[in-house]
C-alpha cells in the first residue's frame, strides 16, 4: 500500500478534521511546520462535517452501531517501533463515541406507485454488512482524491460511493416523481419520500451549523489568511423572534429596517434604536446602566420602556450572542452585534454556502497549499510516549512517524489520558427537512435565524433555517438546523427535548386543520427529521496526558465561531508562542505587467506608480497616436 | 510568488524610476501639444479622437480635452453624414460606430472617476445624439454607480437625462426611489427626486400644495417614520419643512398685488406676490412713456418689487395693467388686497392635510420630550403650527423660536430670529390691514424685536414714512424694497452701515440712525446719493465721540444735507 510513501518525520500529526483541528493545522503549515493529517473518516469534518441526503443517513446509521469490542488492532505487535524508554498507548476511538442518541425518520412517503410494504416510515434503513472496521484498511489519499471508494466498503448493497449508486436510485425515482407532479396541482404540494430523495445531492446538512459575525474572528482569520477565497457566504437575511402568544415575528435589526417596518409604532422605533445607538458606546457610558451590572438584562430593558415586541427584539435577537445575560454581558452581546451590521449588508452574521461543513475542508486546503499531507480513512492505532510523557510518534498502518506536537480530538485519545466527567455536557441537534419556511412573509427566500427562549432544562435554542439559496436543498425545500446546549443532567434516555419545539413549529401530517394552534396553521410541513446528540463524557486527565498533545473542542452550541476559534488561537498560542497564528498573506505583486517587471513594486513603492500613471497615460497615447496616424494615412489613401 | 523578500530600494533604482517618470512625462507633454497644436490648426480629426481618449482615459477630469473632443465629434459626424448619401445603412453604422466609442470611453473613464463632471457630462451629451440608445444599459450603469456612492449627484443627473430620453414611466422611477429611501434614508439625493417625481404623478389639482393632500400625508408619514428612528439625521427633516414649503399658494406663478403710478414723480410701481424678471414685467404693464423698469433689489435679475423711471409720464399718459383675465387702466393706484392678505396669512388647511399636519405636531411635539436636547422636533412643531394656523399659535410660535430653539441650536439664533421677526411684520401688516382703510402710509413698528422685515414690502406701493426704531436690525438692505419711502428712523438698532441704501432711493427726505454702531462716516456716505435728503440724524454713534470724524461728516454731506450729531 502507498504507507511507504508517508515520511516518517512531522512537526505536527494532526488527527482528525474537524473545525478547531483543521484550524490548527493550516495555521502550523501556514507558518512553516511540516503538518501531517489524519482522519480516520472517509470524508472531511468529523463532527464538523456537512452530507448530502443519503451519507447522512449513512453516517447516522454508523452512529448508531454497537461499538463495543473492535479497538485498534490490537492483536500486531509494534513494540519494535518503540526506541528505549518509549511506550505505546492504544487509541481506541469506538470507545469514545460522541454521537448518541441519533434517531432519523420519514414523515412523508414514497408515491404510491411501488408496493406498499417497503414504504412505511422507518426509522433505520442500514443494518447490512459488518461492522467490518474500515479503518484498518484504510488507505492513505491525497487531497484532491479523499472519497475512493474501499472494496470492502462497497461489498454492500448500501454502497458508500456515491457514483455507483446514483443511477439505479435516479432510475428508480424519476418515473415515481413525474407521476406525482399531477397530484400537485390539484392540491397543495404534496412532497413524497422518492421526490425529496432524488435530489439527494443537493442536501448539505450540517452536523454542526454555525454562522459568521461579520467582525468576529472567524472572519478575520478567513480574510486574513485568504482560506476566504475557498469558499462562498450569503449574510443571514431574516431574523425571527417569537412574541407574546408564540407567533412569530420578523426582528428589524439595522436603521433601515427599523425605518421600514410597519411592526412598531414610531415611538417604539425610537426607544428601539435609542437602545441600539446607546449599546454601540456603551461602555463609554456607565452611568446609563448603574446599578443594573448584574442583574438580568431584561430588568435593565424594561427600566428603559423597552417592553412587548421590543424586549423579545433584543433579548431573543440582537442580544442573543450570550445567552441569559446579565445586563454588562447583554449589552456586550449587542454591541458585538451590532457592530457586525453593515460589514457584509444589513446583517452581521454570514451563512457558508454548501453548508458549514465547507469550512474545516478549506482550512485543510490552505494547509495542503503550504505543504501539508492529507490522509484520510487513516486511523491511528498507537501514540508513542517517551520517558518524558511527551509523545513522540505514532502508529498508523504499522508506521512509525514521528512528531514533534500531536494535535487531535478527545476521540483520538488513549484511554489513560482522559476521565469520566462528573457532569456530562451535550449539544442537542435537529435536522429537518421541510417544505417550506417558517412565517413566510414575502417571496424572496432568506436564511433565517430564529432564538427560542429556553424551556425544560435546555438552553437557548438556535434554530437556523435556509434552502436552495444557501446551496444547502434543493429547490423549494428547507433545510431547518435546531441547536441546544444541555448543560446540566445529561440524559441520553429522555425523549428528544427539541421534538417539543419540532412540533410547535412545524406539522407532521398534511391535515392542517387537525392542529388546534390557528396562528401556526401555516406552518411548514416536515418530510425528514434526524436527531442527535453530541455528548462530552470525558475530560482530558491534565495529569497524565503529554504536555505536547493539543487537545481540540467538540462542536458547542453557541450561534457563531467565536468560542471554536478562541480556542483553536489559545492551543497555536500554547504550542508556538512565537509564532503567528495565520497572519496576512504578503502583498501580492502588482497586477499591471509593466510593473511586475520591476522588483520594487511592494510597499512604499505603491504611491510612486501612483503618481506615474499620468506619464503611462501619455506612452500609451503616444503609441496609440502612431497607429491613430498609420490608419488615416491609409483612409486618406483609400479615398 | 510567496515568501519573496522586497529588496529595499536603491538610490540607482530611485534614479532609473526618476528617469521614466521624465520620459512618460515628455511623452505626455508631447501627446498634449500635438492635441493643441492640431485644434490650432483645425484639424479636429480621428487623432484628435484617439490622443485625447488616451489622455481622458487616465485623467477624465481635464475639459479643454473634452471639449476638443466634441469639437472633433461633431465635425466628424457632419462629414459621415455628407458623404456617400445613397448608402445610409452603412452611413448609420458609422455614426453608432463612432458613438459607441465615445460610450465605452465615457464608462471607462467614470470608473477611473465617479465623479468626473467631464465624462458624466459628455456620456450624456453623447447619449442625447446616438441613433439607437441602449438606455436600459444606462440605467443600470446609473444603479451601479448609485450602489458605489449613493450620494453621486452626476449619477442623479444623469439618470433624469435617461429617464426623460427613454420616456421611463414617472412610478417606475418612483419605486426606484422607494427602494433607494428604503436602503438608507440619510440620503437627500433620492428623498428629492422623490419630491421632484411626486410632484408629477400626484399633483395637486388646486395647485396650491406640492402634491395631492393623500399623497402629502402619506409622505408625512414616511418622513415621521425615518426621524423617529434616527432624529439626528437632517435629511428627512429637510424633507419635511420642504413639504411645509408656501412657496407653492400661488401655484400659477407670481401675480401683481399694488401699482402705484405718481405721474407727478413719473414714476411706476409694481409689487408682485413673488420675484420675476424684466420681461414679464414689461409684459404686464403697457404705458406710452418712455422710461426703464428698475428692480428694487437693484443688483438681482428677478425681483418682487419694480419701478418704472420715466421722464414722459404726464397726466394723460395711459397705463395698463393686463394680466390673464385682468386688463385695467391704472390712474394712480391698483391694489389687490385680497392677494396681500392671502400672503401674508396663507389659508388654514383643511381635510387629510390639516389631520396629516395635526398628527405630524403631535409626533413632533411627543419626540421633543423624549429627545429633548435635538432641535428638529421643536423646530418642525413650529412650522407645523404656523401652517396649521399662524394667527392662533402666534404666541406659542413666536416662543419656540425666540426662546426654546436658540438655546437648543445657538449656532442658528439669527436664522430663528429673522424668522420670527418675519412672522411678528406680517401679523403687524395683517393688522394694520385691517384696521385702517385706506391702507396707512405711516408705519410705526417700534420695540418690536425685529431683526428683518419679512414681507413689508407688500405696502411699498404706499409707505412713505416709517419708523423701525428699537429694535435688533444690523442690515436695511430690505429698504430698498421700499423706493417711495420718504422718512425712515432707525434709532436704536444695531445697523454699521447704510452702504446698501446708496441708489434707488431718490425719495429719502429724512434719515434718522441715532444710536447705532456707526463708527466710521464712510459707512453713510453713500447716503449722499440720495437727491432729496435733507435731513440726517446721526446722534450717538461711536464715531460722533471722533472729532476728525465729525468733520469728515461735514465734509462729505456738505451744506445740501443738514447733518444733526448731537441732540440739542
Amino acid at each position: 500500500m502507498a504507507q511507504d510513501a508517508l515520511p516518517t518525520d512531522f512537526d505536527v500529526i494532526v488527527l482528525g478534521t474537524g473545525l478547531p483541528e483543521s484550524i490548527v493545522a493550516s495555521a502550523c503549515a501556514r507558518s512553516g511546520l511540516s503538518v501531517l493529517h489524519l482522519d480516520s473518516n472517509d470524508y472531511y469534518g468529523s463532527t464538523w462535517a456537512s452530507f448530502h441526503l443519503k451519507s447522512i443517513g449513512e453516517w447516522a446509521d454508523e452512529q448508531m452501531k454497537d461499538t463495543n469490542g473492535t479497538d485498534g488492532n490490537p492483536t500486531a505487535d509494534f513494540s519494535h517501533h518503540l526506541l528505549p524508554g518509549e511506550r505505546l498507548e492504544l487509541v481506541s476511538p469506538a470507545r469514545r463515541k460522541v454521537i448518541k442518541n441519533v434517531q432519523h425518520s420519514w414523515h412523508v412517503e414514497n408515491a404510491p406507485q411501488p408496493p406498499a410494504a417497503e414504504l412505511k416510515e422507518e426509522k433505520t434503513t442500514a443494518t447490512v454488512g459488518e461492522p467490518n472496521d474500515s479503518v484498518e484498511q484504510s488507505s492513505t489519499a491525497a487531497v484532491e482524491s479523499p472519497t475512493v471508494p474501499q472494496e470492502t466498503q462497497l461489498a454492500p448493497t448500501d454502497a458508500k460511493d456515491p457514483q455507483t449508486t446514483t443511477l439505479p436510485s435516479a432510475e428508480t425515482t424519476v418515473p415515481s416523481a413525474e407521476t406525482t407532479v399531477p397530484s400537485a396541482e390539484t392540491a397543495v404540494p404534496r412532497w413524497t419520500r422518492d421526490r425529496v430523495e432524488k435530489d439527494w445531492r443537493r442536501f448539505n446538512l450540517d452536523l454542526a451549523p454555525k454562522v459568521l459575525r461579520a467582525r468576529g474572528p472567524m472572519v478575520q482569520i478567513l480574510c486574513q489568511s485568504e482560506v476566504s477565497r475557498y469558499a462562498e457566504f450569503k449574510c443571514v437575511d431574516r431574523f425571527l423572534c417569537s412574541g407574546e402568544h408564540g407567533n412569530l415575528h420578523q426582528v428589524p435589526c439595522s436603521r433601515a429596517e427599523i425605518f421600514q417596518t410597519d411592526a412598531i409604532g414610531v415611538m417604539d422605533k425610537r426607544r428601539l434604536m435609542k437602545f441600539l445607538t446607546f449599546a454601540l458606546n456603551w461602555e463609554n457610558e456607565p452611568e446609563e446602566y448603574r446599578g443594573f451590572e448584574d442583574k438580568p438584562l431584561k430588568e435593565f430593558l424594561e427600566s428603559k420602556g423597552l417592553t412587548g415586541l421590543l424586549q423579545s427584539y433584543i433579548s431573543d435577537t440582537i442580544a442573543s450572542l450570550q445567552t441569559n445575560p446579565n445586563t454588562v454581558e447583554g449589552l456586550r452581546a449587542v454591541n458585538k452585534f451590532l457592530t457586525s451590521v453593515g460589514r457584509y449588508g444589513n446583517s452581521p452574521f454570514l451563512w457558508t454556502l454548501y453548508g458549514s461543513g465547507e469550512l474545516p475542508q478549506c482550512f485543510c486546503r490552505l494547509c495542503a497549499v503550504y505543504g501539508g499531507i492529507y490522509c484520510l480513512r487513516h486511523s491511528v492505532d498507537y501514540l508513542i510516549i517517551n520517558g518524558d510523557n511527551r509523545c513522540t510518534a505514532v502508529v498508523t498502518n504499522g508506521q512509525r512517524i514521528n512528531c514533534q506536537f500531536l494535535i487531535a480530538d478527545q476521540s483520538y485519545l488513549p484511554e489513560e489520558f482522559v476521565h469520566q466527567r462528573k457532569s456530562v455536557t451535550a449539544v442537542q441537534r435537529a435536522v429537518l427537512i421541510t417544505d417550506r419556511p417558517l412565517e413566510a412573509s414575502d417571496d424572496k427566500e432568506h436564511i433565517t435565524l430564529l432564538n427560542l427562549a429556553n424551556d425544560d432544562n435546555l438552553g437557548t435554542v438556535h434554530l437556523l433555517e435556509a434552502g436552495f439559496g444557501a446551496c444547502i436543498a434543493p429547490k423549494d425545500l428547507y433545510v431547518v438546523h435546531l441547536t441546544a446546549a444541555c448543560s446540566s443532567a445529561y440524559n441520553a434516555s429522555i425523549e428528544q427535548p427539541l421534538s417539543k419545539i419540532v412540533h410547535k413549529y412545524f406539522s407532521t401530517s398534511d391535515d392542517v386543520t387537525s392542529d388546534n394552534v390557528a396562528s401556526l396553521a401555516n406552518r411548514p410541513r416536515l418530510l425528514w427529521i434526524l436527531y442527535f446528540d453530541v455528548v462530552t463524557e470525558m475530560d482530558v486527565n491534565k495529569e497524565t496526558i503529554p504536555s505536547n498533545i493539543g487537545v481540540v473542542c467538540l462542536p458547542d452550541a453557541t450561534l457563531d465561531y467565536e468560542t471554536t476559534v478562541e480556542s483553536a488561537k489559545e492551543l497555536f498560542a500554547l504550542f508556538w508562542p512565537d509564532r503567528d497564528f495565520l497572519p496576512f498573506a504578503l502583498p501580492k505583486e502588482e497586477e499591471d505587467e509593466d510593473e511586475a517587471q520591476h522588483e520594487d513594486v511592494a510597499g512604499p513603492e505603491n504611491t510612486q506608480t501612483e503618481q506615474s500613471s499620468t506619464a503611462d497615460t501619455a506612452e500609451n497615447s503616444t503609441e496609440h497616436r502612431d497607429e491613430a496616424k498609420a490608419e488615416s494615412v491609409t483612409e486618406a489613401k483609400s479615398e | 510568488m510567496h515568501f519573496v523578500k522586497k529588496e529595499p530600494t536603491t538610490e540607482e533604482q530611485k534614479e532609473q524610476k526618476r528617469k521614466e517618470r521624465e520620459k512618460k512625462l515628455k511623452i505626455f507633454s508631447a501627446a498634449r501639444d500635438r492635441l493643441f497644436d492640431k485644434r490650432q490648426k483645425g484639424e479636429l480629426d480621428e487623432e484628435v479622437l484617439a490622443i485625447s481618449g488616451q489622455l481622458l482615459q487616465k485623467n477624465p477630469d481635464v475639459y479643454t480635452f473634452w471639449n476638443i473632443r466634441r469639437q472633433a465629434l461633431i465635425l466628424i459626424s457632419q462629414k459621415i453624414a455628407a458623404e456617400n448619401s445613397d448608402d445610409e445603412a452603412k452611413r448609420d453604422e458609422r455614426l453608432a460606430a463612432l458613438y459607441k466609442e465615445e460610450m465605452i470611453l465615457t464608462e471607462a473613464c467614470i470608473q477611473e472617476n465617479p465623479k468626473s463632471y467631464g465624462a458624466w457630462f459628455q456620456r450624456g451629451w453623447v447619449l442625447e445624439r446616438t441613433p439607437k440608445p441602449d438606455y436600459q444599459f444606462e440605467l443600470k450603469l446609473c444603479n451601479l454607480a448609485l450602489r458605489l456612492d449613493e450620494r453621486n449627484f452626476h449619477c442623479w443627473d444623469h439618470r433624469r437625462i435617461v429617464c426623460r430620453l427613454a420616456n421611463i414611466p414617472l412610478e417606475d422611477e418612483l419605486k426606484f426611489s422607494d427602494e433607494k429611501v428604503n436602503d438608507n434614508f440619510s440620503n437627500y439625493s433620492a428623498w428629492h427626486y422623490r419630491s421632484s417625481l411626486l410632484a408629477r404623478t400626484h399633483p395637486d389639482p388646486d395647485g396650491r400644495l406640492p402634491m395631492d393632500e393623500s399623497t402629502l400625508a402619506k409622505e408625512l408619514g414616511l418622513a415621521t417614520n425615518a426621524f423617529y428612528t434616527d432624529p439626528e439625521d437632517q435629511s428627512a427633516w429637510f424633507y419635511t419643512s420642504w413639504l411645509f414649503d408656501d412657496q407653492h399658494a400661488f401655484a400659477e406663478g407670481p401675480v401683481p398685488v399694488w401699482v402705484t403710478v405718481d405721474r407727478k414723480k413719473s414714476t411706476i410701481l409694481l409689487v408682485m406676490s413673488g420675484a420675476v424678471e424684466a420681461k414679464t414685467v414689461g409684459d404686464m404693464i403697457a404705458t406710452d412713456a418712455d422710461g426703464e423698469w428698475i428692480p428694487a433689489d437693484s443688483q438681482a435679475q428677478s425681483s418682487q418689487v419694480w419701478l418704472f423711471k420715466s421722464s414722459s409720464l404726464g397726466p394723460a399718459t395711459k397705463v395698463t395693467l393686463s394680466y390673464k383675465a385682468l386688463d385695467v387702466q391704472v390712474e394712480d393706484e391698483w391694489t389687490d388686497l385680497d392677494a396681500i392678505r392671502a400672503l401674508l396669512a396663507p389659508a388654514n388647511p383643511e381635510g387629510s392635510l390639516k389631520t396629516a399636519l395635526e398628527k405630524m405636531l403631535a409626533s413632533c411635539q411627543e419626540l421633543a420630550t423624549v429627545e429633548p436636547h435635538n432641535k428638529w422636533p421643536t423646530f418642525i412643531a413650529t412650522l407645523c403650527m404656523r401652517r396649521l394656523d399662524a394667527q392662533a399659535n402666534h404666541d406659542q410660535i413666536l416662543s419656540n423660536l425666540e426662546k426654546k430653539l436658540p438655546e437648543l441650536d445657538p449656532k442658528r439664533a439669527g436664522m430663528y430670529a429673522d424668522l420670527a421677526s418675519d412672522i411678528r411684520v406680517d401679523r403687524f401688516l395683517l393688522d394694520a390691514l385691517a384696521e385702517y382703510s385706506p391702507v396707512p402710509d405711516t408705519l410705526r413698528m417700534v420695540r418690536m424685536e425685529l431683526t428683518s422685515l419679512g414681507q413689508l414690502h407688500l405696502f411699498a406701493g404706499r409707505l412713505t414714512q416709517l419708523d423701525l426704531s428699537e429694535n435688533r436690525l444690523k442690515s436695511v438692505a430690505a429698504l430698498r424694497r421700499l423706493p417711495l419711502l420718504e422718512y425712515v428712523t432707525l434709532n436704536s438698532n444695531e445697523i454699521s452701515s447704510l452702504e446698501c441704501l446708496s441708489d434707488g432711493m431718490d425719495n429719502l427726505e429724512f434719515v434718522s440712525i441715532a444710536s447705532n454702531g456707526l463708527t466710521s462716516v464712510q459707512q453713510i456716505a453713500d447716503l449722499k446719493k440720495a437727491k432729496k435728503l435733507g435731513r440726517l440724524v446721526v446722534c450717538e454713534n461711536p464715531f460722533c465721540d471722533d472729532k476728525e470724524q465729525l468733520e469728515e461728516l461735514r465734509r462729505v454731506f456738505g451744506d445740501s444735507v443738514r447733518v444733526i450729531p448731537f441732540w440739542l
